[in-house]
């Protein structure tokens, strides 16, 4: 997951910082069973935004220190019990700093316990000038759970300097509980690359991956329809290993691709929840 | 002399590897963005080099090389190339390019592809025709480099024939296209490749275009 900039504190790097999320359903909710949140992360209390879906509980991630510096290594462990149900987003993008020949390295990992729902959807990493970034997920999740990844990024030259940013990389992997492989995804490209075919005319992108049941997934057309509306391109497709579906996503720019995200998100949560989800307000 | 003279052997456009009815995603490339000119379709051509095949493909490619026949390297390499093809119209292209390309060489008496051929069949294997590739030239007498060289030309070939078969470029630029691809190959080939190396891409159009065209009414090509 990403964090939350706040421009007005200072200018940090190379910290290790590590957030734990459990998250068990009790009485008819989901609720934060335990929390261990480091600086520079912070957690909102939670909101439960969806009257058909009461058990939902829905946070906000966010960072205290002004995005991602050089060096930073942050984890995010992330644990929904059976049959709860959790959406984990954030309010912005998140920056990410100059690397200075240090990356930043974000990595996640995701626990779905049987009967669960859990997405992460969260806005597009923004990379500056010599940003350096580094994602790994690693998630589990059984075959009756559903589980929303979301990953994008974006780019911005706030002085107009004329550089890119250094590296993007990531790597998403997505097992069973037997240790079977069912997805990875792993890929990086250059800051001087970007504009020379792999997005084409587009600057930036995102992948979301919806592992679920096949009753529990979004028709393709509508969903490419749908995110396509929000000023994007996008493409989905069947997963490997009858996962669910991947969708790859291009936008002009940041807002455009966090508005296809979140259309995203709300026709997947729709389809594994099987009601309309609140607009989650940022 | 002769490993490179099998090289052009299997690189020739002649071999029966079916990969004629494969665009690799060029075909929803060309749908999705109408009118490229001849510049920016070389630079896709490019990007897919860089950034699909020379990091994916052909570490596929190597480490089923590397397998010296032995199948359940070969197979467990095959499901990580599945595992890791999100989309799939390239998924089910792959499989079945390398089907076809088992089959002739079965047919033609080579062992091996006879026993991936069986594999297949039985469901311990899928068939990614990168996997495929690197397992066979092992053995048909390719040498790595060679194996490498020969991939980065049928993959490229394959592009460009398919653009040209679609009237997006003309014969003659599609050959200005092709060889101005070869010192890419020839650069990418000369990379080392780890035994420990990971399957990389990142062609986010491509993927894009690829499924969109899984929905398209009219397609010429499977993918």
């Amino acid at each position: 997951m990403r964090s939350l900039p706040l421009s007005s504190f200072a200018f940090d790097s190379a910290r290790e910082a590590e957030a734990h999320l459990v998250a068990e359903l009790a009485g008819g909710r989901t609720i934060l069973r335990r929390q261990h949140v480091g600086y520079p992360f912070h957690i909102t209390r939670g909101f439960y935004l969806d009257r058909a879906r009461p058990e939902l509980l829905t946070l906000y991630l966010q960072s205290a220190s002004g995005g991602l510096y050089a060096g930073d290594q942050l984890t995010v462990d992330v644990a929904v019990g059976s049959n709860a149900a959790l959406h984990l987003t954030t309010q912005s993008a998140t920056v990410v700093h100059d690397g200075q020949n240090g990356a930043s390295q974000q990595r996640l990992r995701v626990t779905v316990g049987s009967g669960a729902f859990c997405a992460l959807s969260s806005d597009p990493y923004v990379l500056f000038p010599g940003a350096d970034l580094k994602l790994d997920t690693m998630a589990v999740v059984p075959d009756d759970a559903v589980l929303l990844l979301v990953d994008g990024l974006a780019v911005h030259d706030p002085r107009q300097s004329g550089r890119s940013f250094a590296q993007f990389f990531s790597r998403q992997r997505i097992m069973r509980p037997d240790g079977r492989l069912l997805l990875q995804d792993c890929g990086r490209i250059a800051g001087d690359q970007l504009r020379t075919g792999p997005l084409s005319t587009m600057a930036a992108t995102a992948t979301a991956l919806l592992i679920a049941p096949p009753g529990r997934l979004p028709a393709l057309e509508p969903l490419m329809q749908a995110v396509d509306r929000c000023g994007c391109v996008a493409g989905a497709s069947a997963a490997p290993n009858q996962a669910g579906l991947v969708m790859r996503i291009l936008a002009p720019d940041g807002g455009a691709l966090a508005r296809g995200i979140e259309a995203a998100f709300h026709l997947a949560g729709s389809a594994a929840l099987g009601t309309e989800l609140a607009r989650r307000r940022k | 002399m002769l490993p490179t003279l099998r090289a052009l052997w299997q690189a020739d456009g002649a071999f029966p590897s079916g990969s004629f009815a494969f665009s690799y995603g060029v075909e929803g490339a060309i749908a999705l963005r109408q009118g490229m000119r001849p510049a920016e379709f070389a630079q896709l051509i490019a990007a897919i080099i860089r950034h699909r095949w020379a990091a994916y493909d052909r570490v596929a490619l190597l480490r089923a090389f590397r397998a010296r026949g032995d199948l359940g390297e070969i197979a467990a390499i095959d499901h990580e190339v599945e595992a890791s093809t999100l989309v799939e119209a390239l998924r089910s292209g792959s499989r079945r390019n390398g089907a076809s390309f088992l089959a002739s060489h079965a047919r033609l008496g080579d062992e091996l592809a006879r026993a991936l051929r069986d594999a297949v069949r039985g469901g311990e294997c899928l068939g990614h025709i990168a996997v495929m590739q690197g397992a066979v030239w092992s053995a048909v007498g390719l040498d790595e480099k060679l194996a490498q060289l020969t991939s980065g030309y049928t993959v490229a070939s394959a592009l460009i024939t398919a653009a040209i078969r679609l009237g997006a470029i003309g014969a003659l630029q599609g050959q200005a296209v092709l060889r101005d691809c070869l010192p890419l190959i020839e650069q990418i080939a000369a990379e080392p490749a780890p035994d420990g190396a990971e399957l990389e891409s990142f062609v986010p159009f491509l993927d894009i275009a690829s499924a969109r065209h899984e929905q398209a009414d009219l397609r010429l090509f499977a993918n």
